[in-house]
């Protein structure tokens, strides 16, 4: 939903990356993206594409590694990846109680989106 | 954050390493946000919700019920319109308009600027209404002390099941226009069963801010009057 908010977040911090260390292009930026954000990979993609047309990002690539999410049941102790609802209007709809006993679960990861790695050339 | 920086020569490739949260830069703001608040006394509240669940109204009985109004102000955040901001003028409130323009949520570096701009001395309560959305206020926090989500009726039954996230990250989830359950055949209990399912800990008020209802339940859980 707020890929488009996303995408600059992540041009800004490139192009001030780049620029910090005076280099000519960036060719690669590489992000881990919880499966638990808000976030569409695809659409995050799109809007980076349409956001870097700046000469020093144009042709660069977003890379986007999905961080598996995982819950965890106050009741029974279950750790592991929440179910799925099947739901294609809702893009990865996790059902937010546990799998083992329906109780409600806790996200313990799958929320982050981390700027891991940007590849400059010089 | 890599603090060195690199020097290479004409047409080298470097990678360089960040492992940064892209939502951590909002973080820090909103604790920046918060602790100015606090620092003035201000007790904030986000008011989160879709389009015409009745965030508005909310916080305009919320202010009818509080009595000491010069002691109130308001933060409107829409896309582009002043529509809301007009209503809270009439009541003789403080109230600055953010416009996020192509933003589908506040963010704490908007806040924080209208805060400043905000003339805050004696201002007790703040009400931040946030733009109509459920899905991106919830990875957004702006530093308010307490974060109010808003359903009505007219939503259906699904709504807090279909939005998880702006559940589990609020303190209080408002089920408004209870006065229209009937007339729409939902069972304002079911949608607070649905926001339990998701949030446990959420207290749940109903409310209708057409006859008032349960409003004073509401300004009783936030703590203000
Ligand atoms: N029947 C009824 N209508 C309401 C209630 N609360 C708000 N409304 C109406 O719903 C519409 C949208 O309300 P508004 O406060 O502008 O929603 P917002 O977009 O969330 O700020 C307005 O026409 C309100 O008068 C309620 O409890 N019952
Ligand atoms: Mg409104
Ligand atoms: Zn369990």
């Amino acid at each position: 939903m707020h890929e488009f908010s996303v995408a600059s977040m992540i041009v800004e911090r490139v192009k001030g990356e780049a620029s910090k260390h005076g280099a000519r292009k960036v060719r690669r930026v590489e992000i881990k993206l919880g499966e638990l954000t808000l976030v569409n990979p695809e659409q995050l993609k799109f809007n980076y594409m349409v956001l870097s047309q700046d000469p020093i990002l144009r042709d660069s690539e977003l890379i986007i590694e999905v961080i598996p999410g995982e819950v965890s049941c106050r009741e029974c102790g279950f750790r592991g990846r929440p179910t799925y609802r099947d739901d294609p209007a809702l893009h990865l709809a996790p059902i937010f109680s546990c799998p083992v006993c329906e109780s409600p679960v806790e996200v313990i990861k799958g929320r982050e989106i981390v700027i891991s790695r940007v590849t400059l050339e010089f | 954050m890599s603090g060195e920086v690199v020097s290479p020569g004409e047409g080298e490739v470097f990678d360089i390493e960040l492992e940064e949260e892209l939502l951590e830069a909002n973080r820090r703001l909103a604790e920046e946000n918060r602790r100015m608040l606090d620092d003035l006394g201000v007790k904030a509240i986000d008011v989160m919700g879709s389009i015409g669940s009745g965030k508005t109204s909310l916080i305009e009985r919320l202010i009818e019920l509080h009595d000491r109004r010069e002691r109130v102000a308001v933060l409107c955040g829409d896309l582009t319109t002043t529509i809301d901001m007009e209503r809270i003028k009439r009541h003789g409130v403080k109230v600055l308009q953010i416009n996020t323009g192509k933003e589908c949520h506040l963010d704490a570096n908007l806040v924080g600027k209208a805060l400043r701009r905000l003339e805050l001395k004696g201002v007790e309560t703040l009400f931040i209404e946030n733009v109509g959305n459920l899905i991106c206020p919830a990875e957004f926090p702006l530093g308010a002390h307490k974060r109010v989500v808003v359903v009505s009726i007219t939503e259906g039954e699904y709504t807090p099941l279909k939005h998880p996230y702006i559940f589990m990250d609020a303190d209080i989830a408002v089920i408004n226009k209870i006065d229209l359950a009937q007339a729409m055949g939902i069972n304002p209990d079911k949608v607070a069963e649905n926001v339990r399912k998701v949030a446990p800990d959420v207290d749940v008020i109903k409310t209708s801010c057409k006859t008032g209802e349960g409003v004073r339940d509401v300004a009783e859980a936030l703590g203000i009057r």
